[in-house]
């Protein structure tokens, strides 16, 4: 069961390693056809049958692991991988004694071939302990393969190509296999991060919807109090000192959220909680939506002590500094376990992380553990930046492994080729230099592929071109009948597609290796070449090129939900400086209707007489909230004063900032306020002030009684 | 018999649909001192309004009300009983005002407009008039699904002055056309805009929709 937890935690990587075991299990099929069918067995230690049935046991287990794969947890997976490469090498390891290597006492004969192909192993290597079990085994293998070759009579030209070639291919695809699997660790963890991220946001916006209809509430209520005091008749009195009395109240609940402290004090109570507080001299006032942060929190935090920690003592403990704030929520219940809570979910991360994330400067960290109790930590501090949390935050990709492999395998590559060239220029009678001028075209279109070379879809073309004309001039050169050692530019060139398909070009790549078996073929056609050693350059070729391709394509998809993921959060950034844009917003109004509306509203409920000066006054109070609402970029204080005045004597005065979306430079605005301003100053009965949406010809206009006037600027 | 002699005949009832009694207070004494209207009665939701036999031509209809209702359910109502239905607003909310300017309702008005305004509005409105005003203007031409709307720019140009606060004659004036015509323009608008509907929200249009439903702007300064 942990394992599917941990499967549905890292949907990417659990892919990925179907990925790759579904194509080791290709790759032992292609070898098993080439084992059982066309390999030689000319020449090759008869092994007895047990030998015979662990190594084909080896090949076996990944077969049927990697036919599973779609059905198998993480676990299962890598349990296959190990258990195929450690029956590898057992068969490996007891080849010695059977084949008498060690005593000098074998009876002729080399390496079967099934002991010496390894590319699958090494990606089953990679799957079961990560790309430093992938190259420790390949480097045990070799050296083995090497040891066994030397006791056993020494290199044929074809046993020199095949572990050559099997050495490269096993190291490149350690080195693809690991990166893919590193890439789709990245993925999950952006992937987690995102669900993390989008969790908390959840919660932000329920909080801050609940507070604009709170606030609308509010609002609706004052404005009409506000409304009834400006058409204050006597007959409307009773009904005007009630609707003040309602909405003076209302204004006060409100206001209470500042009051953070007492309700702290009333949550603890509630919980059973000591509370303690300490404050220093100039103690700080947190801002309301950071009291607000800390109460949800603290609100969250004690419930889930009550619900889930059983009988135990619970403290809350209050710290408030000069400029930062420290809560501590702690129980000496059952506690829970850190991976019994997955990123992510809402509860205890979303709800008292996420809570205090909210707030610039805040952060929270829960601690727990099982019998120990749980310990909840709220900060807050007014220069802080608050990014770090209790979430476990999964290390970053670090390239260097990525970048260190993929030189070996290039240093790799190089040697193995110039070996290989070398050792059929010495084999073969004539044209010595042939295999060196092979050679070179195989490097330089290799070299083709390097990432640091600009234009890649011309290169990446000019890479396939020139390695087909390699292998072309490769054929023709190379004396019937073909072997798979005077082949050897055969599997060198399929390194070299494989790096094209890394470059993110596997539909090129594989057009690449179909040319290049369509020559084969033709040349086997043509010029009457062995079926088993054409079959077995042929087959190495082709899996090399599968492989890399199917994993380059795996790596490409993985790459492009990562940027996926990457733009979303670059869209959940935004969404959240909306979030705090609104959430001012909301705290201006706050403001503004304590400091304009309270007390007016407050006299009134009280019972004061309403005179002419009092009913201007509440018709510009009424004003100046609505246009809290739609003056927006209007709201220059001069422009406030002179609507306050202007309303205050009878006129009329609406100000829109239509400007929508649009950008608005600071300068064009304020300068925009102050030619209302003066407008403003001149109005007798009706005042309409707008700014003009962003594809008009003028940025604002005025209506000053029946005059309409436009701003130029 | 002349229209105006059938309007003294025969008054048009007007009601008030709003959660403060203030405000029918205050709508009840501009009908009171309006000729050719007269005050139905004040009822602080649509559903206790609705009642078998019709009393009321005219509901004057609280745009934000405190129950679960919608305006565009609550003008349904009002006019499956019958009656037309003028929006009165506190705060000029466009997202709610564009809201109301896609039902049936003949208007919005701000509640704080002047006396003799409003008194025009509901006369208009309880003959049936369409009641275009600065409110409902400005949140038009700000609406951003308008702007690919087929209005002529003469349109656009009207929809913009009467957003200025300016009415008919004013604008007609302007223009140096009549004011039928401006007001044939503006039936169009209103007709288009009708027709137009509101996209398919994304999860962020919504969430946004959702503050702005509790009269909350949208940020301005972050």
């Amino acid at each position: 069961m942990a394992d599917s937890g941990r499967s549905q935690g890292h949907p990417a990587e659990l892919a990925t390693l179907r990925i790759l075991l579904l194509g080791v299990a290709v790759a032992v099929i292609f070898s098993a056809v080439v084992t059982s069918a066309v390999a030689d067995p000319r020449g090759r230690v008869e092994l007895p049958g047990w030998l015979v049935a662990l190594t084909t046991s080896a090949f076996a287990v990944l077969l049927v692991v990697g036919v599973a794969a779609p059905w198998l947890g993480a676990r299962a997976l890598r349990r296959g991988a190990a258990t195929g490469v450690a029956l590898f090498f057992a068969a490996l390891v007891l080849f010695a004694p059977v084949s008498g290597a060690l005593t000098g006492t074998g009876s002729g004969g080399t390496l079967p071939w099934a002991l010496t192909t390894f590319g699958g192993f090494a990606v089953a290597a990679v799957v079961a302990g990560g790309a430093r079990l992938g190259w420790t085994s390949t480097v045990v293998w070799v050296c083995l393969v090497v040891l066994y070759r030397l006791l056993l009579g020494g290199y044929s030209m074809i046993g020199l190509a095949n572990d050559a070639q099997a050495l490269m291919t096993a190291a490149a695809l350690c080195v693809i296999a690991a990166h893919a699997l590193r890439t789709s660790r990245e993925l999950d963890a952006a992937a987690g991060r995102a669900e993390q991220f989008a969790a908390e946001q959840g919660a932000a916006r329920g909080r801050l919807a609940a507070r604009a209809r709170v606030a609308a509430f509010v609002h609706d209520e004052v404005l009409a109090a506000l409304r009834g005091a400006a058409e204050y008749t006597p007959d409307t009195a009773t009904a005007v000192q009630s609707q003040a009395r309602r909405a003076a109240a209302m204004i006060d609940a409100d206001r209470d959220v500042s009051d953070w402290i007492e309700q702290l004090r009333a949550m603890a109570a509630d919980a059973g909680a000591d509370l303690q507080i300490n404050c220093v001299p100039q103690a700080l006032v947190p801002r309301r939506d950071v009291a607000e942060a800390m109460l949800i929190a603290t609100r969250q935090a004690l419930d889930n002590s009550v619900r889930h920690a059983g009988p135990c003592r619970r403290s809350v403990r209050l710290e408030v500094g000069g400029s930062d704030l420290l809560l501590r929520i702690a129980d000496d219940g059952i506690g829970f376990s850190a991976e019994s809570i997955r990123p992510g979910r809402m509860g205890v991360t979303a709800s008292i992380v996420g809570a205090m994330r909210d707030v610039a400067g805040g952060t929270g960290r829960v601690t727990s553990e099982p019998k120990h109790g749980t310990t909840v930590e709220l900060r807050w501090a007014e220069a802080s930046d608050g990014e770090d949390d209790d979430v476990a935050g999964t290390p970053g990709p670090t390239l260097d492994g990525d970048r260190v492999g993929a030189f070996v395998a290039t240093v790799l590559f190089v040697a193995t080729q110039t070996l290989v060239a070398v050792a059929a220029s010495v084999t073969v009678t004539d044209s010595w230099w042939m295999p060196l001028l092979i050679l070179a075209g195989i490097l330089v279109s290799a070299a083709l592929t390097l990432p640091s070379l600009p234009a890649p879809t011309i290169r990446n073309v000019a890479t396939v071109v020139l390695a087909c004309v390699t292998v072309l001039l490769g054929l023709l050169a190379t004396p019937a009948p073909l072997t798979y050692g005077s082949a050897w530019f055969l599997p060198a060139a399929g390194f070299v597609l494989v790096a094209v398909a890394l470059n993110a070009r596997p539909v090129l790549a594989i057009c690449g290796l179909v040319v290049m078996l369509a020559m084969l073929l033709t040349h086997a056609a043509l010029r009457d070449g062995e079926a088993v050693q054409l079959v077995s350059v042929g087959v190495r070729t082709a899996t090399t090129v599968g492989l890399g391709t199917l994993l380059s394509v795996a790596i490409v998809r993985l790459r492009r939900s990562t940027r996926a993921l990457a733009r979303r959060a670059v869209t959940a950034t935004e969404q959240r400086e909306w979030d705090a844009a609104a959430r001012h917003e909301l705290e201006d109004h706050a403001a503004a209707m304590d400091d304009l509306a309270g007390p007016f509203l407050s006299r009134v409920a009280a019972g004061h007489a309403l005179d002419a000066a009092g009913r201007a006054r509440a018709r510009g109070i009424e004003g100046r909230l609505r246009d809290g609402y739609r003056a927006g970029r209007l709201l220059d204080p001069a422009l406030i004063d002179a609507a306050m005045r202007a309303r205050t004597r009878g006129v009329d005065v609406v100000l829109l900032d239509d400007a929508g979306d649009g950008r608005v430079e600071p300068a064009t605005a304020t300068a925009v306020a102050a030619w209302m301003r003066v407008l403003l100053d001149e109005a007798d009965n009706r005042f309409v002030g707008r700014l003009l949406p962003p594809d008009r010809p003028w940025a604002a206009q005025v209506l000053v009684d029946d005059r309409a006037q436009t701003y130029h600027g | 018999m002349s229209s105006e002699t059938e309007l003294v005949a025969q008054p048009k009832r007007v009601a008030v649909v709003d959660d403060h009694e203030l405000v029918a207070m205050a709508v009840q004494a501009i009908v009171d001192d309006t000729p050719g209207l007269v005050f139905a009665r004040h009822e602080t939701s649509m559903k206790s309004l609705i009642r078998p036999g019709q009393d009321a031509d005219l509901v004057v209809l609280d745009l934000s009300l405190p129950d679960e209702s919608t305006p565009d359910e609550n003008v349904q109502a009002a006019v499956a009983w019958g009656a037309s239905v003028l929006f009165l607003t506190a705060a000029e909310n466009p997202f709610l005002v564009r809201a109301a300017s896609q039902t049936a309702a003949l208007g919005i008005m701000r509640k704080s407009a002047p006396r003799e305004v409003l008194s025009a509005a509901l006369l208009a409105a309880a003959q049936g008039e369409c009641v275009p005003t600065t409110e409902w203007a400005s949140a038009l031409d700000t609406d951003p699904i308008l702007r690919s709307a087929p209005l002529s720019a003469r349109e656009r140009e009207v929809l913009s002055l009467y957003a200025l606060g300016l009415g008919a004659r004013e604008v007609g004036e302007m223009l140096f056309v009549s004011e039928n015509t401006v007001n044939d323009h503006l039936r169009r608008i209103r007709s288009v805009y009708h027709q137009l509907g509101r996209p398919a929200a994304t999860k962020v249009e919504l969430y946004r929709r959702s503050l702005e439903d509790g009269f909350l702007p949208t940020p301005r300064h972050g």
